[in-house]
């Protein structure tokens, strides 16, 4: 059976009354109301992406350069890479300097140890604390590079103070174990 | 022949939606369907134009926002009208927050706004019909109005309201039965 009239027969028999009433619909909406609500809620709904379809046209390679190089030196960005090249070359330039003095264990290590011995004797200002605890002169040759490098009056016992200072605990301990 | 809207299966509607290029045309397809249907069932259960007008725009930007979640379990105007109800039960929720009436003083003050109402043009038996629906209790009022006036069978209602079937058949026949009693006192 059809669900209208399904509907309007259960309604007679629950209630004669309410089944004879007109159904008409007594509520009323302004003119033009649903294709001014179909425009209104269009624009809250579409999403930009998917708004009317335009047509664009097809780009060719050396627009597509144009547009890459346009993007890539536009002020904000060109001031961005500039900072990041920088802070690039600062960073290899710093990593370079410390290089350079592990250079100098590379260079010590790769020497006999009378050239190296020669070596720090010579360049020895080169040297921080870390470097310092890192040769393996024996009492000997310590002994013998201050007596040719400093005066009695207690100038190593200065400078060695000062690399002392240099010196945290944990290196200062791998020392005199 | 190009088909007409009311041709277009709810799975051609989804498909349109899902499609950026053909995404408007979902849209249109979706609105000139259901719109209509979706605003009277609104209409009917918060009774002025205005107040409808509310419901069923945020119902439309809740249904398009989460469309791409819809997933087929239900079908698609069950989905649309259980959005509908629900945003009308919290409208009418918050209004009758705010105005803390009894039922009773809500049947004359629907009664009063629908004899002022621009948009209603009932009768006398008509606006007694709405202001003896406006003091049924809200789930009861939904039900007479999907199956007296939508025409809904009791398995589309249940569907919408999640009830069952057996449950619908008596909040349905208590309605009737409430409105008969209601024009009877108030012939006596």
């Amino acid at each position: 059976m059809e669900p209208k009239k399904e509907i309007q027969e259960e309604l007679e028999q629950i209630s004669p009354f309410l089944a004879g009433l007109d159904k008409t619909q007594n509520f009323k909406v302004p003119v033009n109301y649903f294709e001014e609500m179909q425009e209104d809620l269009w624009q809250k709904v579409a999403p930009e992406s998917k708004s009317a379809p335009v047509a664009v046209p097809k780009k060719t390679w050396l627009s597509q350069l144009d547009e890459l190089l346009a993007n890539w030196f536009q002020p904000r960005l060109a001031l961005s890479l500039a900072s990041l090249l920088l802070l690039l070359t600062a960073g290899w330039y710093f990593m370079s300097s410390v290089d350079g003095s592990e250079e100098l264990v590379a260079v010590e290590s790769s020497l006999l140890d009378d050239e190296a011995y020669d070596y720090f004797a010579q360049n020895f200002d080169e040297f921080d604390a870390e470097l310092l605890s890192q040769l393996d002169f024996d009492d000997e040759e310590i002994d013998a590079f201050v007596e040719s490098n400093f005066s009695g009056d207690g100038e190593f016992d200065v400078l060695l103070e000062d690399l002392l200072q240099e010196l945290d605990i944990d290196e200062l301990e791998g020392l005199l174990l | 022949m190009q088909p007409t809207v009311n041709d277009i299966s709810d799975d051609q509607i989804l498909s349109l939606l899902k499609e950026e290029h053909s995404y408007e045309r979902g849209f249109r397809a979706l609105m000139q369907k259901y719109q209509e249907r979706l605003y009277w069932h609104i209409r009917r259960m918060v009774y002025e134009h205005d107040d409808a007008n509310d419901v069923i725009q945020n119902t439309f930007v809740k249904v398009f926002k989460s469309i791409h979640r819809f997933e087929g379990k239900s079908k698609l105007y069950t989905w649309l009208y259980r959005i509908a109800t629900n945003e009308a039960i919290t409208f009418l929720n918050r209004k009758q927050k705010k105005s803390m009436s009894s039922l009773d003083d809500e049947g004359s003050h629907v009664s009063e706004k629908l004899q002022a109402d621009t948009y209603f043009d009932g009768d006398e038996i008509q606006l007694r019909l709405q202001k003896a629906l406006s003091v049924l209790p809200e789930k009861q009022r939904i039900v007479f109005n999907m199956r007296y006036y939508e025409e809904m069978t009791y398995k589309e209602i249940a569907e919408v309201l999640e009830t069952s079937v057996g449950a619908l058949k008596a909040s349905y026949h208590h309605a009737v039965k409430k409105i008969e009693h209601y024009f009877r006192e108030v012939e006596s």
